[in-house]
């Protein structure tokens, strides 16, 4: 048990070494992919019914230095639920997007964006597990250099440009965090999380320092609030997410931007103290964007006549309901928040993977008013939007809807308006998805032979539509048992 | 002026904001990357300052001596050194894509004037 983290990370760093040796075989590099994923998701699922029977953490010591100095890893229960979950879901984007990456990346570079995935996978599980602050830097740059190397794999002008504004405001970012590093480290003399807390600790209690570590938790609070697409600094996401390749759209819309979100979550929660942050007032600037960024997200995907930007834009949204979860600060809305990343973990893919799929079918163009009857053409992916749209919507028994409740429990004295802006964005929502969702069902009246075309959905792709929806309705019936393991998982922070 | 002892943290503080400042107001890809590089190193001049104690040692044992009140503090050091090897990666990733942009553009310029009478050309 207390080696699972370590070797589903060098698990994934060795895969994809062996990756970029492959080729000439990028069919054995896919594959070799898929069956690390799956093994990482499977070892990380052993581990939570480990940690709902004992509790508690492991911490797991790197190299020969013992606490102060060396580096650890640390996970619990809730480490384990979002490792199992991001590898799944990474998984299931691949084999939803199989047809796309053939047709998106030259065969010659096929095992270097499968190297790229693996590399992503396992700067995620780092910023999962990491108990260190710099370590968790040193793989936020891997992540962010992973994440536009698959943005960018599809070699086109739009891509191009969505890559280079993706990496220069990921780069502003990270120096951001790099220097509020530096200026932890030397108001505490520490890196690993515990110790760092620690002295944080004696610091604020004997009123010293406050204006660095203030200093500090703002400049995180932006740079991850700028990787992970809050509010106003979103405006990278929609260009990264709609112009790369399906299998890029979905991983980086369904778990990169959570893996920041994550981070921030420790280091609110571990670094600081959360009634540290609430002290400083950060807390409400989180919600209030978070609220903003809920409806805003929403009128900029009404806008849109392009699909994919019109999902993209619907995970600002998204990300504004998680952030408006952490910043009503309490136990219950950050594990409602957790509810949501992992509910929208399974459904951003699901409508991506849809999308790409109706793309295919309606002359590969994106745009919506091409799309009458692709749904038709395409019977998977069509339903796979509509059990997509119906989540994000929040319609009773799919998975948006139950986060959407367990949001809007956990408000307290921020609950009339965080419980107005939820219904306010569901509104929003359904105006843009039912549309298309209509729309793609619809019936081409000039030519019905365009069903001549048939039903292209090849096997794993309805595997994987089939997964995605089947278990976002699970969650939308039996939610309350993955928050359940939520509620015992945040315990542990 | 406590500030003014400080200078070593002032000077990274100043430089940091140029360099925040290049990255996101330049339109040129060059220019961008300068920004990014200056921003990194201030932060690397900030760390050096905070791990020196003035007349201690470079940290390797000498003469046996272990007491470690003799030596400065390695571990900025070593902060610095990943910080590199990051910033040196990045850098070389974002030239890769400047030097993409220029074969498609013929501009390094981004969203500007010159980059939209290079597209007008086009059409």
């Amino acid at each position: 048990m207390n080696n699972i983290p370590f070797i589903s990370i060098i698990l994934a760093m060795i895969g994809s070494i062996v990756a970029l040796l492959l080729g000439k075989k990028p069919k054995t590099a896919l594959a070799m992919t898929q069956i690390i994923l799956v093994a990482i998701a499977a070892m990380s699922g052993m581990m939570i019914p480990y940690f709902l029977q004992n509790g508690g953490t492991i911490t797991y010591t790197l190299g020969h230095f013992p606490a102060p100095w060396g580096n650890e890893l640390r996970f619990g229960l809730l480490e384990a639920i979002l490792a199992c979950v991001f590898a799944a879901v990474v998984f299931l984007a691949i084999i939803g997007g199989k047809n796309g990456i053939k047709e998106d990346i030259q065969s010659a570079k096929q095992n270097c964006y499968c190297s790229l995935l693996l590399l992503l996978m396992l700067s995620l599980l780092a910023l999962i597990y990491t108990n260190d602050i710099f370590t968790a830097y040193v793989f936020i740059e891997i992540n962010t250099i992973a994440s536009c190397g698959i943005v960018m794999v599809k070699e086109s002008g739009e891509t191009l440009k969505a890559t280079i504004k993706y990496l220069f405001m990921s780069l502003m970012a990270s120096g951001l965090f790099l220097i509020s590093i530096a200026l932890l480290y030397s108001v505490t003399g520490h890196l690993l999380i515990p110790q760092m807390s620690e002295a944080i600790a004696h610091l604020t209690a004997s009123g010293t320092y406050i204006w660095p570590l203030m200093a500090a938790a703002i400049m995180i609070t932006v740079s991850l609030g700028v990787k992970s697409a809050m509010f106003p600094f979103h405006t990278w996401l929609p260009d990264a997410h709609s112009t790369a390749t399906t299998t890029s759209s979905s991983i980086l819309s369904g778990v990169v931007v959570k893996g920041y979100i994550i981070l921030l979550i420790k280091i609110y929660y571990r670094v600081f103290g959360i009634e540290t942050i609430r002290g400083m007032g950060l807390l409400h600037v989180v919600f209030a964007l978070g609220i903003i960024g809920m409806i805003m997200g929403s009128i900029f995907a009404i806008r849109e006549k392009n699909l994919k930007r019109m999902i993209a834009y619907s995970s600002v949204a998204q990300i504004g309901y998680i952030y408006a979860g952490i910043g009503v600060g309490t136990w219950a809305g950050l594990s409602a928040a957790l509810f949501h990343m992992i509910i929208h973990a399974f459904t951003k893919p699901l409508l991506f993977s849809s999308a790409g799929g109706l793309i295919e079918v309606s002359g590969h163009s994106k745009m919506i008013e091409d799309m009458q009857g692709a749904a038709r053409r395409n019977r998977w992916a069509g339903i796979g939007f509509v059990i997509g749209a119906c989540s994000m919507v929040g319609v009773p028994l799919f998975g948006g809807f139950t986060s959407k409740v367990y949001l809007a429990m956990s408000g307290q004295d921020k609950s009339i308006i965080f419980i107005l802006a939820l219904a306010l964005s569901s509104c929003l929502n359904a105006i843009y998805y039912l549309p298309v969702a209509l729309k793609i069902w619809t019936k081409r009246t000039e030519e019905s032979t365009a069903a001549a075309e048939g039903d292209v959905a090849p096997a794993d792709y309805a595997v994987s539509i089939g997964c995605f929806s089947a278990i976002n309705i699970a969650l939308g019936v039996g939610g309350f048992l993955l928050v359940y393991m939520l509620t015992q998982g945040v315990q542990i922070l | 002026m406590n500030l003014f002892n400080n200078y070593y943290e002032l000077a990274a503080v100043i430089l940091f904001a140029i360099g925040l400042l290049l990255l996101l107001l330049q339109r040129n890809l060059i220019k961008k990357i300068i920004g990014l590089n200056i921003m990194d190193t201030s932060v690397f001049l900030f760390l050096a300052a905070k791990g020196y104690i003035a007349g201690a040692m470079s940290p390797i044992i000498r003469d046996g001596q272990t007491d470690a009140s003799l030596y400065i503090n390695p571990l900025p050091s070593g902060l610095v050194l990943t910080g590199i090897v990051v910033a040196v990666s990045t850098t070389a990733f974002a030239l890769a894509l400047a030097l993409r942009w220029y074969q498609q553009y013929h501009t390094l310029d981004i969203d500007g004037v010159v980059l939209k009478n290079v597209l007008k050309g086009e059409k």
